[in-house]
């Protein structure tokens, strides 16, 4: 008979030098750590002391000179390092998941909207000297966009292709937004479409298992990622009483607040924390706690959607390995294994439970719930 | 009232929790002497493999025990008095009384009866310890590792060693891999597969004897046919067998495994028996040793001891495996040969590993089962084809309801269907 033995031997603790290096990089060790200092510290000096990166920026003027007709400053310094974390952790990611055509378009699509949506069009239209705009990014992720300054802005542009980016950002955020992510689910917009998803599938997929799979995360998810999203739509709301009352409703305090949002939730949450601490606390932080888009799309997809994750009857070995992969934290094989389809807000759509799951058990679909 | 399970592997957790579920007031004591949470022996070789951590091998969270009032007795349990309803642990520890006692012991995986079974470095592959053991002995990379047994379990350790770049050989009984249960196309289909990854397989090979060096470990092992092949490590994986020699010597009937009726009851009364363990009245072998059956056996017993009778039927016979990157589907009975009066419909892609076979009866052209390698089926469809006796016919043609590929896959089911339009034109 076996007596219960103490377990002194560490499974799969790693052994070579590279091994220590990777296993430290991916469970918060040192290197991790490191990392989050330098990613942080890289954020902050881009949102408020460009002056130190000063000599960095210059390195990327030939290159914006080449673009833009202009010289680099910090933003077209970030945009480039940025894209190019994308697409060089992308193809990385490409070739890991290249059994999988799912992994395979969707990861082109982000690719391409990275580069071309969110990176080359603006600098072509900074080059044709028209208004900065993004058709990628929208209210209310884009918590500028509808605010009366810009709208007046826009309005005001020659030849009218201010109006024109006006109507596409309604069009995007009230009709396209729920007609796609009622059929398709919120991943069309956070794994096919988003520059944050973008990063956070390529660059932040060696950090997805950080992610916290407790209750408690989920609550908390659920009390900020919501809060953001009813600041930013008070802070829209605020913004145009005060600007159709003439300044006199509240003063100052409409435009303080904007200055709050950016502060804290804009570069703070999305910016240093959302990706500065991937290291540390997974990869799709601000997807899963801040993003006010992520909770829109949410609503919807909780609501009114015919996206699910389905579970192949009674297939589930509860291995965990659906869990352990989630970037939003959520705990798949508690469903899985009680043979319950997976309906969730937070679910992005990223497909990688069903990719690393070793009895094929989930699918991601879209089906009307009455089949 | 009192209930005691003696195991928390699948089939003993699970019905811990059904009876709780129902049974608020219940108290509920869950044994093991291998671990003191239940864990998924299914994702060992994950851990091995670093594709998980040793904790989320848990199934459910730390606290989930104490929430759902569980008690939890990380114990090795000696022997029981059935009529004195007493369960013995070692000497020093008091004996625990129950009311109603749930045998859930599991398995114990089988050993050679031959010369030299018990050197060093010889390993099973079942438990959390058997793990360490590999772990602790792969530490140093062996020289020759050598995999006894062509099974589900074989294949995995093979995976596990290989993914360490340690170099391994497989040996099998039969003549390919798993072609005990796979029929020979397929079987062949997987064991090239797995040959040009790399993996040597030995074939129609048996052991009769290990050879041991000075220090007592292993050096050698000679087969049926009296060749002598080096080794320096072996893992021993030829099945396993009901973990009932504890309760050998009572009064409860065992025979190859712990005997019950369909509603899980022993010939004691108040004793009942799932999972692995047992062997159902009326057979002559044990139940099959499927982390489903055990699971579903463990929710079924739950509720009979809460004295709701649910009657044992097995369901429509499913299984899936991986071996390394395959993936294995089965659902309804699909022999490894067929009876002379089955019939199949059999395609395979000419250079990957896929493939798919369909059985059916040839008198009245009844469906009756599937095998897929590297294709996922819809296991609702496939149950309801079986269910409803479809022909095969119907089946072939609604064979893409049952696709369950990810989205933009290959939809294979089509060559099927094309294969059986140019036999029946
Ligand atoms: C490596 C591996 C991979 C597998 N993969 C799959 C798979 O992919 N799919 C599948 O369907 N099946 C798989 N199986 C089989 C599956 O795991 C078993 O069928 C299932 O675990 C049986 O569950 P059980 O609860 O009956 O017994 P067990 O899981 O064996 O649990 C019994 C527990 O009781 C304890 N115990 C026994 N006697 C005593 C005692 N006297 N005192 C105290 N404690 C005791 C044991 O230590 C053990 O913890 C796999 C098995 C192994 C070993
Ligand atoms: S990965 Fe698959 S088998 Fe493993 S727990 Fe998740 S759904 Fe179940």
């Amino acid at each position: 008979m076996t007596k219960p033995e103490n377990n002194t031997v560490n499974i799969a603790l790693p052994q070579s030098f590279s091994q220590k290096f990777v296993h430290s990089l991916q469970h918060r060790g040192i290197v991790a750590w490191l990392l989050a200092v330098v990613l942080s510290a890289f954020y902050t000096c881009i949102y408020w002391f460009p002056h130190y990166l000063q000599g960095f920026i210059a390195w990327f003027n030939p290159l914006s000179e080449y673009l833009r007709h202009r010289p680099a400053d910090n933003w077209f310094l970030y945009g480039s390092l940025y894209t190019l974390a994308v697409l060089v952790f992308g193809v990385r990611f490409l070739i890991k998941y290249r059994h999988s055509r799912y992994q395979i378009f969707r990861t082109l699509s982000l690719l391409f909207f990275q580069l071309i949506f969110a990176y080359l069009l603006p600098a072509f239209m900074a080059l044709m000297a028209q208004p900065e705009f993004y058709f990628t990014y929208f209210f209310p992720l884009d918590s500028y966009v509808l605010r009366p300054e810009n709208v007046a802005n826009l309005l005001h542009t020659p030849h009218g292709t201010g109006i024109f980016f006006l109507a596409i950002s309604v069009f995007l955020s009230f009709i396209a937004t729920p007609v796609l992510t009622y059929f398709f689910g919120k991943r069309w917009y956070c794994s096919w479409v988003c520059g944050c998803g973008a990063l956070a599938e390529t660059a932040g997929d060696s950090f997805r298992h950080l992610s916290d799979k407790s209750l408690r995360a989920w609550k908390i998810e659920r009390w900020t990622v919501y809060s953001v999203l009813v600041l930013v739509i008070l802070l829209t709301l605020i913004l145009w009483i005060n600007s159709l009352s003439g300044g006199s409703f509240l003063g100052d305090f409409s435009s303080q607040f904007a200055r709050a949002y950016g502060f804290f939730i804009t570069a703070m949450f999305s910016g240093v924390v959302g990706v500065g601490f991937y290291p540390l606390l997974g990869s799709r932080v601000w997807c899963r706690f801040g993003c006010p888009m992520a909770a829109y799309l949410g609503i919807l997809q909780k609501y009114f959607s015919r996206f699910k994750i389905s579970t192949n009857a009674a297939q589930c070995i509860s291995c965990g390995l659906c869990s352990h992969n989630c970037e939003m934290g959520i705990d798949v094989r508690a469903y899985a294994q009680q043979q319950q389809d997976i309906v969730r807000a937070s679910c992005v759509g990223c497909g990688i439970c069903a990719e690393v799951c070793p009895r094929g058990v989930l699918r991601l679909e879209n089906i009307s719930s009455s089949k | 009232m009192h209930v005691a399970i003696i195991g928390n592997g699948v089939s003993g957790s699970t019905a811990a929790i059904y009876l709780r579920k129902t049974n608020p007031s219940l108290q509920i004591t869950l044994i093991s002497d291998e671990s003191p949470y239940f864990f998924a022996r299914t994702a060992l070789m994950y851990v091995y493999m670093r594709q998980l951590s040793q904790q989320s091998l848990q199934v459910y969270p730390p606290d989930f025990w104490d929430k759902q009032a569980i008690s939890r007795l990380h114990d090795s349990v000696r022997t029981i008095d059935f009529s004195a309803k007493k369960i013995f642990f070692q000497p020093t520890q008091a004996p625990l009384f129950y009311d109603k006692l749930l045998l859930a012991t599991g398995a114990t995986p089988r050993k050679i009866n031959c010369d030299g079974n018990n050197l060093n470095n010889i390993f099973h592959f079942y438990s959390l310890q058997d793990l360490e053991k590999i772990e602790k002995s792969t530490q140093t990379p062996p020289q020759n590792a050598i995999i006894i047994g062509g099974g589900l379990i074989g294949i995995e350790v093979a995976e596990m060693l290989y993914q360490r770049n340690i170099p391994v050989t497989v040996l099998v009984r039969e003549e390919a891999f798993w072609a005990n249960v796979l029929p020979p196309q397929t079987a062949l289909l997987v064991q090239k597969y797995l040959q040009q990854k790399g993996i040597p397989f030995k074939n129609q090979t048996e052991v009769s004897a290990f050879l041991g060096d000075k220090e007592g470990k292993i050096r050698a092992l000679i087969t049926q046919k009296g060749e002598e092949i080096s080794c320096d490590w072996a893992c021993v994986c030829i099945g396993v067998r009901p973990n009932i020699d504890f309760l050998r010597n009572t009064p409860l009937h065992c025979d190859k495994g712990i005997v019950v009726n369909d509603f899980f009851q022993t010939n004691i009364p108040d004793v009942y028996a799932a999972g692995d363990c047992v062997q159902f009245f009326g057979t002559n072998k044990k139940t099959e040793s499927l982390w489903y059956s055990a699971k579903l056996q463990g929710e079924l017993a739950a509720d009979n001891i809460a004295a709701k009778a649910r009657k044992y039927a097995p369901p429509i016979w499913f299984n899936s495996a991986k071996f390394f990157d395959i993936s294995y589907q089965t659902y309804g009975s699909v022999n490894a040969k067929l009876a002379p009066n089955e019939k199949e419909i059999y395609w395979q892609h000419a250079h990957k590993p896929l493939s798919i076979q369909l059985v059916y009866q040839e008198n009245n052209r009844q469906f009756l089962g599937v095998n897929l390698i590297g294709i996922r089926g819809r296991q609702a469809v496939y149950e309801q084809f079986l269910r409803e006796k479809q022909t095969i016919d119907y089946v072939l043609k609604n064979l893409l309801l049952a696709h369950y590929d990810s989205e933009f896959s290959p939809q294979w089911e089509r060559e099927m269907q094309s294969v059986y339009m140019q036999q029946n034109p």
